[in-house]
Parts: C-alpha cells; structure tokens; sequence
C-alpha cells in the first residue's frame, strides 16, 4: 500500500525540484495524493528536459511556467503494478479527452521509470499525475446536511448524472464505478466535480482485474450488485445508477442502506447490497412516495430495472424534485 | 405507447400488405428478407414502410435460402460462405449495409441484429456482441433510438438468472428504445402448453414497461391475446404457421415442407385454429354454437362458400384471421390492464364451455383442441 514517506516525497523532489509539497490530501486507498504548488525559482537553471513531457506547454522546458497553474493535486503511486499503471493512464487519458468542467483539468501524468532530469534509474518506478485543485469540500464531510431534504438531494443527484453523462455517452460507453462521497466534490458555488476515474471501465469489456464474485475493485459501500459480482456483461452506466441511488438514500435518511450495523466488513458489506431490501424512504418517513419510488428503482438489484436512459432518469429526478 | 399489433410478413407477404393497407389491420408489418426480396420492398408504399420494422433475420447466417441471399448484407453472402472467423472480417462491412438498406427504406426503426443460439452460453452475451450487436453499434449514433432482436429458447425465458442477464445487457445501450423479442418453444402441439412460459412473458413485459423500453413480441401464435395483458405492448400476427411458431427451420426447410396439409380457419370464439372440414362440420350439427364461436368476414364466408376445401395458396382464411386479430385487439387498446386479464378470464372460460359442447358431438383432432386453454387459465390466473 503507497503511504506518505520521506523517501517518497524526496524521490517526488528530485524528479520534481520545483514541487513545493503543503500538504498530504489522503493517504488512504491505491495511492498518496499530496496538495502542493510548484515554485519556478525553484527550478535548477541547467534543466532543458524533454519539452514533450510537458502536457501544459510544449513550448516550455519541463517544469517551466507550472507555477502558473497555482495550487494542484498531485497524485503518485510508487512501484507500479501493471494493473495499476494501465487504470491509471486510463484516468488520465479520459480526462485529457474529456475537458468536462465537472471533472478535474489534468495538467501532468507520466510513468516515471527514471528521474526526468538526471536521467538515472529510481529505485522505484513512479506513476505521477498533477490536476488543477478545486476549491472544494468533499461530500463525505457533508453527509448530514441533506438529512430529511429529499428535494436537495434530487438536484444533487440530477448534477450528479449530469456529469457523469459524458461517460455514458463516450463511444467506449465508460463507467465510473466508484461513485460515492468520496469522489464528489462541492464547490462554493454548489456545483460537483467528480474525481476518481481509476477504475473506469468500457462496458462489457474484460477488465484488468480477475472476474469472480468479490473481487471487483474500488470500495464496495456504493458499489452495484453486478459491480461486486465484477460480473462484465452487466457493469454499464446502471451500475453508477445504483451508486447514485445508494447515495440518494443515504443522504436523505441519514443512514446508509446496507450498511445496518456498525463494524460491517466489506464481504458482508457486499452480501447486504446484494440481498438486503432495505425499507423506502416513504416508509421511514423521509420523502414522499415519488421520491421514495425512484431511489428504490435506482437501487434495483436486477440493473434493467433501474431507469432506461440517464435522459429518463435525469426527467425522473426533475418531478421528484418537484420541478 | 399503446397495445400495437404488427403483421408477421411471411410467404406472400402481399397478403399482410394488403390487409394492412386496404382493410386497415393492424399498426405496421414485421418485414421478413427470407420471404421478401430486396426489389419487393423497394416497391412497398412509403407509409407502409415507415410504419414497419425489417428484421434482418441473421438467426441462422449460413441460411441458403434464395431470398436471404438476395441481400448482400446477409452473413453467408457478404463472407461468400459463413463461419464466424470468416464474419468477424466483414461484419463492420455488413453492418454499414444492412444499415443503409434499413435507412434507404426509412422503416419506423433500425433493428440490430443477432443469430439464434439455443444455449444458455455462459458466454451467450460476449457471442452476440461479437457476431453483430458491437460493429452495428458502433455505426448507430448514441443518439439514434434502435430495436434490437432477440431470438431466444423458451427456458432462456424462464430462468430469471438468464433473463435478468439478458434483459440487463440490451438495456445498457441506453439508445436501445424497443426489443424485438422471439421465442421458440418445444412443442408437441401448435399451441402452447406451458404456463410458467406464458407467466415468464407476462412478467419480461409488464418489467419492459416498467422502464419504458417498448416490447414487440414476433412470432405469435393466438396467445398474442394473452400478451395483451402485459400492458402497452406491440403482439403480432401471421399467416402460414411458420409466421406464427418460431423455429430457424424455416431458414432451412422449404416452406413447402412446413406447410400443413390440412386448411384450418380460426375460431375466436374458440380461441384456436380448427381443421376448415371440423369447422364446417360444426357449423352444419351445432349451428347455435357455431354463431357464438365464429366471427364472420367477407373473407371466411368466401372460403366457406368455396365447392373445395381452400389451399395455402389462398388467402381467405389468413386475411380472416387477420381481421379477427385486429377486432381482438383493437378492442383492447383503450382497457386498462386488470380489465383485459378479466376480459380474457371470459374469454377462456366460454370457449371451455365451447370447447366441452363440441366434444359432446364431434371429437376434434388434437391441435383443434382446447386443451392450451387449461394452461392460458391458469397463467391468468397468476398475471
């Protein structure tokens, strides 16, 4: 597991001399993300790297004017596994294509098998990504503000859908498949960015990891049925339905679906979503029955059941919001 | 939506075309390239296009039948000899097309196809995106609302583990607005005697309604009657039997081999096709009984009016039946649900009652029987 390290942050500024670290972002997960900025004055004056490595400018040697780019997130995972590499280029190639104001702008990523500018071999290979820092609060640290506001969550919701639209409608048919509190970030002005593209998946395609029940990637609390099966045929943009429906109910009634008791383990965690049918929302007393109806169609265990369309379901979320 | 009944066009396909445009049955056709060549439909009126669908029909790609090989999308033309290595190279090739031809004929909907596999292969959806459903896709705008077909065995249908597997996979193309759904059932008689099949129906389209995908059922028999309990749902109907019982026979045999050689003409208020020569038997010993089974049309008074017995190669008693499907359902439309199980629920019933008066007189060869009617009841009694 990657953690925060004076080893890793030291190899970071001897590829990066410019990189002024601030702070550790999360620790957690598949790999370290650090806040930080990068300072020009702090770039030796001998550097004339390669200038295509530079995504922001090619007309700049490498690191030159990253300053501009003011406070980033930079992301590093060491000694990277192929899995691992290939869902990370996969990230950073669709949000280089995608360009989507609800996603984060990626500015930088490179799989580092030696240091950029002295050219020796690192001791461990290191896969580097920096995008723009959004002014932000993650939903994670705002879970009990939408307690008993059914409407609000509709809207998040339908903001939600919005921006994963261009997933969908991509002509891979991509999914994120790892939608949850986490991953979403509120901006000041309410909007949501999503972050968290690892492990994105072409429907329907064979993915990197081994098939099997239980052994699909990313956290299983928001995850689909057929997500925790890593069932292929059936992942597809109903998979983040049932994510976002999950999200709806938690928001709305103040407890998660599933997650019944406290200390849940994941095996049993993904038991539950595949079995429990949990009461409606309309039942405990938190929305009324058209808002109730589509979270738990949302949640359906069987995903041709949920909404047919995001088209449809974005309708659906508009009359539950009353609009 | 709303209750929709589609002709299966099948051998002299004039015959739907006709009914539909001169005596007004049904909402469209279902055209059908094994029965059709190309220049046939080229020559069809425009309205009538645009109210029909084209199924490609590549259930059976090394088909040699005549009309098939008219099209040079057709999986065994466009490779020069099938087999799936060989397809794989051209499907892109046929797609494009297929999909011309379908645009070029401005039908209601393009229809994506996929072959018969008449295993519930672990890998069943992989196959089907190999064979066409990926390269057809992949030409089709996300944007573009398409009906996909679905040839599928009986028990497909009734493992809800296949069927959830299926109904997911077609529902992840989010441009997928109407499935096109075939079923082939093991059968010793021409109606079906199966009620956890019929009750497997009833629930795949009350859930297609549930979502909003629109439903066309292919290959019906009477119980396209029954379909019509699931709600707003298209049902068909058809001619020659191989129109109206599904089997990738038809893509092999003659059609001469398939035809019965007995003519039968149906009975709504029997709710089954009865052998032409019991039929008038019944009309000549229990003629009361015979007005409250039998609807007359011009057509069916023609042919029984006929010195001898009708042949296949007339059309009387299809376009009766035709008529009399179109009154069935059309008189549905405007029910609600609860009120068409109740309405069938009469149905059945009279023709039991029917059924065991005519067995008091006449002994009815067996598929004139109303023994499909036992299972009928008891799927409406579960709908």
């Amino acid at each position: 597991m990657p953690s925060d390290s004076a080893r890793l942050r030291a190899d970071l500024q001897a590829c990066f001399p410019s990189l002024v670290i601030d702070s550790v972002a999360k620790e957690s997960g598949q790999r370290v993300v650090y806040f930080a900025h990068f300072d020009d004055s702090l770039i030796p004056t001998d550097i004339r790297a390669d200038p295509a490595d530079s995504s922001d400018s090619p007309d700049l040697p490498f690191l030159h004017g990253w300053q501009g780019w003011g406070k980033v997130v930079v992301k590093v995972v060491a000694d990277v596994g192929t899995t691992m590499l290939t869902r990370l280029q996969a990230e950073a190639n669709l949000l280089a294509e995608l360009q989507s104001a609800q996603f984060p702008r990626l500015l930088y990523s490179n799989y580092l098998t030696e240091n950029p500018i002295t050219e020796d071999p690192l001791a461990e290979s290191l896969y580097v990504s920096v995008e723009e820092y959004v002014d932000s609060v993650p939903l994670s640290n705002r879970l009990n503000d939408y307690v008993g506001k059914p409407a609000e969550v509709c809207s998040l919701a339908a903001s939600i859908v919005s921006g994963l639209r261009p997933l969908w409608e991509h002509k891979r048919k991509l999914v994120h498949r790892d939608v949850k509190p986490d991953n979403l970030l509120l901006t000041p002005s309410g909007a949501v960015v999503i972050i968290d593209f690892g492990i994105i998946r072409e429907t329907g395609v064979q993915g990197v990891t081994e098939g099997g029940w239980g052994r699909a990637p990313g956290s299983v609390d928001y995850a689909a049925p057929e997500h925790i099966a890593n069932d292929k045929d059936l992942v597809s943009f109903k998979s983040d339905f049932f994510s976002i429906g999950v999200l709806m109910y938690r928001l709305i009634s103040g407890n998660h679906p599933f997650r019944t008791r406290v200390g849940m383990d994941s095996m049993e965690m993904a038991l539950a979503t595949e079995k429990v049918v949990p009461p409606t929302l309309f039942e405990l007393g938190f929305s009324n029955d058209i808002q109730s109806s589509l979270v738990e169609k949302m949640m359906n265990k069987k995903p041709y059941l949920r909404p047919r369309t995001p088209e449809i379901l974005l309708a659906q979320l508009e009359t539950a919001r009353g609009k | 939506m709303a209750l929709k009944l589609f002709h299966q066009v099948g051998h002299n396909a004039s015959w739907n075309i006709d009914s539909f445009e001169k005596e007004q049955c049904g909402d469209g056709l279902i055209l059908s390239p094994v029965h059709q060549s190309p220049g046939s439909i080229d020559k069809m009126r425009e309205a009538t296009l645009r109210a029909s669908i084209f199924d490609p029909q590549f259930y059976l790609p090394s088909s040699q039948k005549p009309k098939l090989l008219q099209y040079d999308f057709f999986p065994e033309v466009i490779t020069e000899g099938f087999s799936t290595s060989s397809f794989e190279a051209s499907v892109k090739d046929a797609a494009k097309r297929c999909l011309e031809f379908q645009r070029s004929m401005k039908f209601r909907r393009l229809v994506v196809p996929t072959r018969f596999l008449d295993q519930m292969y672990s890998n069943y959806v992989d196959r089907q995106r190999a064979f066409t459903v990926d390269a057809f896709m992949d030409q089709i705008g996300s944007e573009e609302e398409v009906c996909i077909s679905l040839a599928v065995t009986s028990s497909m249908l009734e493992d809800e583990g296949f069927r959830t597997k299926l109904l997911s996979w077609i529902t992840s193309y989010s441009n997928v607005a109407e499935l096109y759904m075939i079923y082939s059932a093991p059968r010793e008689r021409k109606q079906i005697h199966n009620k956890d099949l019929l009750v497997a129906c009833h629930r795949l389209g009350q859930e297609m309604q549930g979502i909003g995908l629109e439903l066309t059922w292919g290959h019906q028999n009477t119980e396209a009657l029954l379909a019509t309990a699931q709600g707003d749902v298209a049902v068909s109907m058809g001619s020659f039997e191989n129109t109206r019982i599904f089997s990738t026979d038809k893509f092999v045999a003659s059609d001469d081999e398939r035809r019965g050689p007995k003519a039968r003409i149906y009975l709504p208020g029997l709710l089954n096709w009865l052998q032409f020569d019991q039929a008038k038997e019944i009309r000549s010993r229990l003629p009361k009984l015979w007005k409250s089974v039998y609807w007359e049309t011009l057509h069916a008074e023609e042919a029984l009016g006929l010195v001898l017995e009708p042949t296949f190669n007339q059309p009387q008693l299809y376009k009766h039946y035709f008529l009399c499907m179109s009154k069935e359902v059309g008189g549905l439309k405007s029910s609600a649900v609860p009120d068409r199980i109740a309405y069938l629920k009469q149905r059945v019933a009279a023709a039991q009652s029917a059924y065991a008066e005519i067995g008091r007189t006449i002994q009815l060869e067996k598929h004139g029987q109303g023994t499909h009617l036992d299972y009928w009841r008891a799927a409406l009694e579960v709908f």
